[in-house]
């Protein structure tokens, strides 16, 4: 193997991983402060992807479609917590887990009957399909936009969670939830906005998902709620910069089975992966990153 | 200036607190001592709207707080230092401390009270911008004390400070009272470690069962220990 090829596959890797850990970011953001893995998550990036189908196929361009599709996750995502996991504050957690899944069979089944069964495509802005040349390594745009937009995007979160009165808020919710609502912060309100951060990142991340598969399904949704929690098991659960570190984890881990598989073996790269998952967490089940150490 | 009437509570169907009836006036220091499991810190957890209770009322200055949400009655003046000093592990000292001050919005209001705790707390200001976990068990429940001071409160309510503390720190924290006192805080103070806290407070309750079996002046119990004994050990007196 030449070293070109390994570098571009990091690259690669790199791309697939900002995007990972930037969807498993906001699964993470919501298990931290409630305790819940919302199921739900994936139906984010799908009502992201078909607010942009709707918005495209009446001739709205791809940016403004995008905004107002991260915009929609949003929204969904705060709708979520006020209809179907605010009333159930004091219910048994499996209640809860179980609304998560009724959500996302809903919104999967609303865009079945209101829309299609069958799959819909957008047209990506021919821009971000191109390959640009460094040096000697060739990279797609996209790869490059992803990468770029994820760590802009984590960055601004880190700020957000470090610097404002609010971010330090979800922290220390995060970190001890009757505490904090001890020294004044409203128990709704923190939950709500670690939603609406929750609709922001698959939003942003819903819009880079779709560009890479250019197409939308109903059920589109599992794959990124399946890697994003495989991601904030891996990293450890409740913490982000555990989930960060999954996200990178398990892009190297899929790219380089990719590589170093015959083509035979790829279409067991998912079962693979998994099983590596199973190691990882045989050998440390806590994961990679422990709560007490997060800063 | 804090009222309790015959509150009972618990959690679910089970009632851990029965018609307990208390008061604590205005700059006084009160004791509730009790064993474990005598329901101590379902009291405190019921007065700072943690918990709502099923039958009787807590009036603060006069005013019902019973039926309030936490923030509604810290923003009245009660603050609770909570049992095992709880500091939000992942947020530096300062953090824990602006926290503290989460309802108050104006930056420089902020930074005069954060000033005010240095000068009481100095090792929380050479430690601020470690996290608050680091800090050694006296220094961690400095920092408790503080982040419930932080919000300025009138009244403030200890849930076992001394617990898992070294004699010598146990002392500082109740001389610390004292002085808290003299500056005008009234403190209601729940405690196991029976001698350090009759030292320190001016009237006594004694808990067992979710029941007060004494109440008395922190003098005369520690003239007759012997009643004391009894009802802290359960027993009815």
């Amino acid at each position: 193997m030449t070293v070109e090829l390994i570098v571009q596959q990091v690259i690669n890797a790199l791309s697939r991983g900002s995007l990972y850990a930037l969807l498993a970011l906001g699964l993470a953001m919501v298990y931290s402060v409630l305790g819940l893995m919302n199921f739900a998550y994936g139906e984010l990036v799908t009502v992201t992807g078909y607010t942009m189908w709707f918005l495209m196929v009446r001739g709205i361009s791809f940016p403004v479609a995008a905004v107002i599709g991260i915009v929609a996750a949003t929204v969904v995502s705060l709708l979520t917590e006020l209809t179907a996991f605010h009333p159930l504050r004091r219910a048994s957690f499996a209640a809860i887990l179980f609304s998560s899944f009724a959500v996302s069979v809903i919104i999967q089944n609303l865009i079945r009957q209101l829309i299609s069964p069958r799959p819909r495509g957008i047209r990506i802005p021919a821009a971000l399909d191109e390959v640009v040349r460094l040096g000697p390594f060739y990279i797609g745009v996209l790869s490059l936009v992803t990468f770029a937009l994820s760590l802009a995007v984590m960055i601004l979160l880190v700020a957000f969670l470090q610097r404002s009165r609010w971010g330090i808020a979800l922290r220390a919710a995060a970190a001890d939830f009757e505490v904090a609502r001890l020294v004044g912060v409203r128990a709704n309100r923190i939950i709500a906005l670690s939603f609406v951060i929750s609709g922001l990142l698959a939003g942003i991340g819903g819009v880079l998902w779709v560009s890479r598969i250019g197409g939308m399904t109903p059920s589109m949704g599992l794959t990124p709620v399946l890697r994003s929690f495989i991601a904030v098991v891996i990293g450890g659960l409740g913490t982000l910069r555990g989930a960060v570190v999954g996200g990178f984890v398990l892009a190297f881990l899929e790219v380089a089975l990719h590589v170093l598989l015959p083509s035979w073996a790829r279409p067991f790269i998912d079962a693979l992966s998994l099983v590596v998952v199973v190691v990882i967490l045989y050998i440390s089940p806590e994961g990679l990153i422990r709560k007490e150490v997060e800063a | 200036m804090l009222e309790v009437q015959s509150l009972t509570a618990g959690y679910g169907s089970v009632d851990v607190l029965h018609q307990i009836s208390l008061h604590v006036d205005a700059g006084e220091i009160v004791a509730v001592l009790g064993a474990n499991g005598a329901g101590k810190s379902t009291l405190l957890r019921t007065l700072v709207g943690l918990l709502h209770p099923r039958l009787g009322s807590v009036r603060f200055e006069g005013q019902g707080i019973d039926r309030e949400p936490p923030e509604n009655i810290l923003r009245r003046g009660v603050a609770l230092v909570p049992e095992g000093r709880r500091i939000f592990v992942g947020l530096t000292v300062l953090e824990n401390l602006l926290m503290g001050a989460y309802l108050e919005p104006r930056r420089a209001v902020i930074e005069e009270r954060c000033s005010d705790i240095y000068k009481r707390f100095p090792v929380l200001e050479e430690r601020r911008h470690q996290l608050g976990e680091t800090l050694s068990g006296g220094e961690q429940q400095q920092l408790a004390i503080a982040r419930a001071l932080m919000s300025q409160p009138r009244m403030l309510l200890l849930d076992e400070p001394s617990l898992g503390l070294a004699p010598g720190l146990v002392h500082t924290v109740m001389g610390l009272l004292r002085d808290l006192r003299e500056d005008g805080l009234t403190v209601l103070l729940v405690e196991q470690n029976v001698q350090e806290a009759l030292k320190v407070a001016d009237r006594v309750y004694v808990m067992a069962s979710g029941t007060i079996q004494i109440e008395g002046d922190a003098a005369e119990l520690r003239a007759g220990g012997l009643e004391l004994e009894r009802a802290y050990l359960g027993g009815v007196a």
